[in-house]
C-alpha cells in the first residue's frame, strides 16, 4: 500500500460539498478542513502510483477544487 | 474532544529515515510517511485535548533531523 497526503484550495462556498465528495472515496482514511496555508487535507491509501494518479484526478474535478498540492509517499 | 492536524516535515538532507522513526515514537503520531515534493516526511498528528497540540508539535519539532515544520490545524466545529 502507498500512503498519499493531498493538500487542498477551494472556493469557500463549496467547501463543505468538496470535503463530503472527498470522504466519499474508498481510498480517503481521513479528511479535514484546515487552518493554515491550505483548506483541507486529506490522508489516503492507494495501492500505485497509478491510482494515486486517478484519484488526485478525480478530486482536482470537483466543482469548487481550485488547486491540489500532492505528497505521494517516497 | 479529538483534534487533528497534519505536520508537514522537511529534514536536514538525507536524514528522513531517522525523522521519521523519531516521528513514529511520539505519541499522538497516528500516521508518518516520508514523501516526494515540497516536504519531506507527513506526519498526521491526533490529540485528545486541543491543549496538548502545542507542546506535541513542539516535540516534533525537535526531533532529530527535523529542520522545519509545516502545520495544518483541524478546524473542528
Amino acid at each position: 500500500m502507498l500512503n498519499a497526503c493531498v493538500l487542498l484550495k477551494v472556493v469557500p462556498t463549496k467547501a463543505d460539498a468538496i470535503l463530503a465528495a472527498v470522504q466519499a472515496i474508498k481510498e480517503v482514511r481521513k479528511a479535514y478542513f484546515t487552518y493554515g496555508r491550505f483548506d483541507i487535507a486529506v490522508f489516503l491509501e492507494v495501492e500505485d502510483y497509478k491510482q494515486l494518479r486517478d484519484i488526485t484526478g478525480r478530486i482536482n474535478e470537483i466543482a469548487g477544487v481550485r488547486s491540489t498540492e500532492t505528497l505521494a509517499e517516497a | 474532544m479529538l483534534v487533528s492536524a497534519c505536520v508537514l516535515v522537511r529534514t536536514a538532507s538525507g536524514k528522513f529515515d531517522e525523522a521519521v522513526k523519531a516521528l513514529r515514537q511520539v505519541k499522538g503520531v497516528q500516521r508518518v510517511f516520508p514523501v516526494l515534493g515540497r516536504f519531506d516526511v507527513v506526519a498526521d498528528v491526533e490529540v485528545k485535548d486541543p491543549k496538548d497540540l502545542g507542546p506535541t508539535i513542539l516535540r516534533l519539532g525537535r526531533l532529530a533531523g527535523v529542520v522545519f515544520t509545516e502545520t495544518l490545524v483541524e478546524v473542528t466545529q
